[in-house]
């Protein structure tokens, strides 16, 4: 296990390194300046603009730039954001934990409805609910994560005011509450934009467990059980034990989905994380906070892999090597 | 009963091209045509517009006609990249074998570890310059990668194959018993791929449209149309709604056929 | 009653949720919900965008403030701030005695040496201040007692108390005073200032809201509002959804007709439009695109110039895109500065005119309605930004104008970065370009339009050497009525020739709830003045008697 995991860690170290040089490529390779923004207010002159230039290093040849932007990744210091005035880790610090409470919240929602839907799918195939279930997932399947979040707005937000469509908490309340209003503050801000996140995963989910419980059905100690007239919730829990290994690997890849997702739902109900951060930072041309992001994300996917590799080789024996 | 989704899916998938292709013809009014700037903005569905009119008083219906043309052309085109780079790859990787095959596929699987979309939007949000064939080219250019997986697997199991090993020995080229030989058998999963490709594709350019970042204003996509419509979703909520049924109908239009082409070839999934 | 009483007390055992309002203490009550764009920093040197200097401005506060006639020359148009009073000592030399009530928000006392210490920063090329040019005709600013400070002039010129009292805003020196200055604009301190305005900062939740606390001890007087909430918005239409569902309660915003109707359907909401010191206009590019050395093949031609612009119904296309959001400037500014008048005018619109003279100037009109001469179609691009929806639209409309008199324009629309970087470099033929001054001084106009602006933001490289000098006369006149006439007569000779068609000076609008009185504005600066807002007692809501403990 020891070999496996240095092996897995030094492969995951190259992907990051990869991703980090690849993002440093694309920025200075795009066109645009950084600073273009200043450009309709008459005071600021051009020698302003030029001081910047040098603070942010940029006047310097690529090679020079590259070699200290990955010194200073590896060292910790992922530089300065542009637009912010701030270390680019502290505004990644900020967004992280949102974007981690939203994917984490969605992964719940994708697991439950997932699961729940393709084991009794599993169970009962060809019947009228199987046939429900398969269109059900296969319209959300079908459905842009973006939309789904805008017709929750409509329906939950606007016309039944249920739910609030937008932030984490309330800013004006929030301060103001205690620890059991808090919490629930954050719960119901937290409700769509995890649906909207999840539901479509969910779909997917359910569909591969739908498989895998046919998978395991057929085998022959489901055959047996039945055949020795164990309930139907036995068999069940049996045949869910087999098939649920696989759907866990899911897991594992399911991050790096979830964090492309999370930049279309973060923007639909404005939610601070790091997918919005990341987009808003490209559209300002802040290169040192979207560099910061990629590399983060980068470091997200790899780690996703790595749980889901070593989740793998626990639950199914038959993956390790033979000692 | 796959024989019957086959059929349900060809009929939807062909019924979706012709539409695009005849938008031209079955548009009432110029998609850009800004009809009446002062009075004829967000207009209701009505005879006169049968979707109505979106901020700009341009037609809701010709808009989204030719928003299908060009989602449904982009993601042909791309998937059509994707494949042909996939398919090349494989069978490079899977004749040739030994250190090209090994470089060729610990690449495609960094390759395949590296978000997607969050790639895309990257690249798209940094050239914004590059329009529509950009949008092809880089949707084709990351999108190959489980094709040429797949097209590999499948010449690996060929090559042992007995009629493979006869035009070897008759000193037939590579290239040769690939085209011809190795090629026609590994159409079914690449047409499948495919297919579930485009329906893939087009949720993704809905995506980057919605964004910004991939089809442009003023040119219709569903992506975009659905971003202008989410300002007014209080107002005239059928400008955000409408294009994105079209998504979800077209979409699932291929998600049918593919699974259901899928089922036939491989018939332990069903 | 009964059982909503116990089920309060449930609920409240369960949720904690529910308690009973508490009534208003000490007779001040307020909480304001206020919307716009997350800022970038709160350091006064160093803002950049508008929300930067909304916040910043409720937060600190400079030597003195511009009074409602938005006068900038002399001394006459201010009234105190920090600054209690103020004496000229000789032409460049004023003392400013400081408001021995004023404090800091962690209750030092401000003093003179804060002043000084402020200048310093503004003044260091390390720290990069936007305002560091403005300051050059300061000599030095000197401490002569704890609460006296002396600024020095190195010449007489009439703006020059507005340079001093307006470019600053006073900084703590025993807050940054050990920070290494090119460290300053990225110290912790820009997302947690202290400052001596009405306003005292609380927190800043990254990404959804600022939260601003009244000081009941401002040196002028208490604030009307206890508590501030900035919550931040992706954009504009966000921020109508939530002041029409009244989540929030005021905001300044560019708006399109579709926006002002939803607000206007809001009962509870007051709408006030007023113009910014900004203007709109489609500039002639004078040089060759990309050869400055050369004229350009159509726009250096004066007379073609004014014939295009005379082409252009800027009013009709300004109604039928913006409605009542947007007035044409009658020159390169905001009407409602002082130099404004009535004598001054544009180019009048005049169809007949602008065919008459293209046909003296040989352009005939060809079989597919486009003017051509001498083989050379009257044919033009445009430049427009795609992020500005109002330039996009009247854009349109100018094009079929031209169209009618044979002239054809093409629109190409970039993206705001390009579109900059292709103003500056000059390549283009026309652009649809924008100016903030964030400034009520004309002065900016110089920067603009004058010689030594080519280089600078003198995008199109006009050059009139007599609009030049009465520029300079017009600046260096201390007195405002002759200043006035100056500034008429130069802006008459810009007029005349043409080097762009103005269109528009856009109209934000402030949108209030009903409960605020008193709502001052300062057309320049709409926070500026929000510490005089009051909430009407009689109709006080929930958020505004909530209190934070």
């Amino acid at each position: 296990m020891a070999g496996f995991l240095a092996r897995r860690l030094g492969a995951a170290a190259l992907v990051a390194f990869g991703v980090a040089t690849l993002t440093f490529l694309l920025i200075h390779l795009s066109p645009g300046s950084p600073l273009a923004g200043s450009g309709e207010n008459p005071y600021v002159s051009a020698e302003a603009i030029e001081q910047m230039r040098r603070n942010f290093a940029l006047d310097r040849p690529i090679h020079i730039q590259y070699v200290r932007y990955i010194a200073n990744l590896v060292r910790g210091d992922w530089g300065m954001s542009f637009t912010m005035h701030r270390p680019v880790i502290n505004a990644l610090r900020d967004a992280l934990p949102n974007t981690l409470l939203l994917a984490g919240a969605a992964l719940i929602v994708d697991f439950l409805f997932g699961i729940a839907l393709g084991t009794l799918q599993g169970m009962r195939p060809g019947t009228r609910l199987d046939r429900v279930g398969s269109a059900v997932t296969l319209t959300l399947y079908s459905v842009p994560t973006f939309w789904l979040g805008l017709m929750l707005v409509l329906v939950f937000g606007q016309e039944l005011g249920w739910l609030p469509v937008s932030g984490v908490v309330d800013p004006v309340l929030y301060p103001t509450r205690t620890l059991v209003g808090k919490l629930l503050d954050r719960g119901v801000h937290l409700i769509l934009p995890a649906l909207t996140l999840g539901l479509i995963g969910a779909a997917a989910t359910a569909r591969y467990q739908r498989a895998a419980m046919l998978e395991v059905v057929r085998q022959d100690f489901i055959r047996t059980a039945r055949a020795k007239g164990l309930a139907e919730g036995a068999v069940a829990r049996h045949a869910l034990r087999n098939a649920i290994l696989p759907t866990i690997t899911l897991l594992g890849l399911a991050l790096p989905t979830l964090l492309s997702g999370a930049v279309l739902v973060e923007t639909v109900f404005a939610w601070p994380g790091m997918g919005r951060l990341a987009f808003e930072a490209l559209q300002r041309r802040d290169y040192p906070v979207v560099t910061g992001a990629a590399t983060l994300v980068a470091l997200a996917v790899v780690a996703g892999n790595l749980v889901a590799d070593v989740l793998t080789r626990i639950a199914d024996p038959r993956t390790r090597e033979p000692t | 009963m796959t024989s019957a989704r086959i059929r349900l899916g060809l009929v939807a998938v062909g019924l979706l091209y012709l539409i695009a292709l005849l938008a031209p013809a079955l548009a009432p009014y110029d998609p850009a045509a800004q009809l009446d700037l002062v009075g004829g903005r967000l207009l209701p569905p009505s005879l006169g517009h049968p979707l109505g009119t979106d901020p700009l008083s341009r037609d809701l219906l010709s808009r989204l006609l030719f928003g299908a043309r060009l989602s449904l052309s982009i993601a042909a085109l791309a998937v059509a990249v994707a494949v042909t780079v996939g398919t090349a790859v494989g069978l490079a990787a899977g004749l040739a074998g030994g250190v090209i095959d090994g470089i060729l596929m610990r690449s495609v699987d960094a390759a395949l570890a590296i978000p997607r979309v969050f790639l895309l939007i990257v690249i798209l949000a940094l050239w914004e310059q590059g329009g529509i064939t950009a949008l092809v080219l880089v949707l084709g250019l990351t999108g190959w990668f489980g094709t040429s997986r797949l097209v590999r697997a499948e010449v690996l199991s060929l090559r042992r194959r007995d009629f493979v090993l006869a035009a070897q020995a008759l000193g037939l080229p590579s290239w040769r018993i690939a085209l011809r030989h190795v090629l026609p058998n590994a159409v079914a999963p690449i047409v499948v791929s495919a297919t579930l490709g485009v329906g893939n594709t087009i949720l993704i350019e809905a995506a980057l449209s919605f964004l910004g970042i991939g089809v442009r204003p003023p040119q219709p996509s569903w992506g975009n149309m659905i971003a202008d419509g989410q300002a007014f979703l209080a107002t005239a909520p059928w400008q955000a709604m409408v294009p994105g049924v079209a998504v979800v109908v077209t979409v699932m239009a291929f998600s049918v056929l593919g699974d259901a082409l899928r089922d036939r070839i491989d018939p332990r999934t069903r | 009653m009964k059982h909503g009483a116990l089920f309060c007390a449930a609920a409240a055992a369960v949720l904690g949720a529910c308690r009973e309002a508490p009534s208003c203490p000490g007779d001040w009550c307020g909480t304001a919900v206020l919307v716009s764009a997350e800022p970038g920093v709160l350091l006064p040197p160093v803002t950049q965008t508008d929300a930067d200097s909304w916040i910043t401005a409720m937060v600190f506060s400079r030597l003195a403030e511009l009074g409602s006639g938005l006068n900038t020359i002399g001394d006459s148009g201010f009234v105190p701030g920090l600054a209690e009073a103020w004496a000229w000592q000789d032409p460049t030399t004023v003392r400013f005695t400081l408001n021995p009530k004023a404090r800091w928000h962690d209750g030092r006392p401000v003093t003179a040496q804060d002043v000084a210490f402020t200048f310093d920063v503004y003044r260091d090329p390390k720290v990069n201040a936007g305002a560091r040019p403005l300051l050059e005709q300061i000599a030095s600013v000197t401490p002569a007692d704890s609460h006296t400070v002396v600024i020095r002039f190195r010449r007489t010129y009439p703006e020059s108390f507005f340079d001093a009292v307006f470019q600053m805003w006073i900084l703590p020196r025993h807050a940054l005073d050990s920070v290494p200055r090119d460290r300053l604009s990225s110290h912790p301190f820009g997302r947690n200032p202290i400052g001596s305005g009405p306003f005292r900062f609380v927190r800043w939740t990254t990404g959804q809201s600022i939260e601003l606390a009244g000081d009941s001890s401002y040196s002028l007087g208490r604030p009307g509002w206890r508590r501030v909430i900035w919550r931040f918005i992706p954009d504009v239409p966000a921020g109508v959804t939530q002041l029409v569902a009244g989540e929030a309660d005021a905001t300044s915003a560019l708006l399109t007709p579709e926006l002002l109707e939803r607000l206007r359907g809001a009962p509870q909401l007051n709408l006030t439009p007023y113009a910014l010191p900004a203007y709109s206009y489609i500039g002639f590019n004078l040089r060759a695109p990309g050869r400055p050395a050369s004229p350009h093949a159509l726009f250096s031609d004066r007379e073609l110039r004014r014939a295009v612009t005379m082409a252009v119904d800027a009013g009709a296309a300004v109604r039928a895109v913006l409605g009542d959001l947007g007035e044409v400037p009658s020159g390169p500014f905001a009407p409602w500065l002082w130099i404004a008048s009535d004598s001054v005018t544009p180019l009048p619109h005049d169809t007949a005119a602008a065919k008459r003279s293209l046909d003296d100037l040989g352009w005939r009109v060809d079989a597919d309605g486009v003017r051509s001469s001498n083989g050379r179609r009257l044919e033009f691009d445009l430049l427009v930004p795609a992020s500005s929806a109002p330039r996009r639209r009247i854009a349109v409309v100018v094009q079929d104008q031209l169209k009618r008199v044979g002239i054809s324009m093409q629109i190409t629309e970039l993206d705001f970065n390009a579109f900059i970087a292709r103003s500056q470099a000059g390549r283009f033929d026309a652009a649809f370009l924008s100016w903030v001054s964030d400034s009520p001084s004309p002065r900016s106009i110089r920067q603009t339009w004058s010689t030594a602006g080519i280089g600078g933001s003198n995008y199109l490289r006009y050059s009139s050497p007599e609009f030049d000098r009465l520029i300079d006369q017009a600046v260096a006149e201390a007195d405002r009525g002759r200043a006035a006439t100056l500034w008429h007569q130069a802006i008459a000779v810009i007029n005349a020739d043409a080097p762009a068609i103005w269109i528009y000076v856009p109209r934000p609008v402030l949108v209030a709830h009903r409960r605020f009185v008193n709502t001052a504005l300062r057309p320049d600066l709409w926070t500026a003045l929000l510490w005089q807002w009051r909430v009407n007692p009689e109709a006080l809501t929930e958020r505004d008697l909530v209190v934070v403990p």
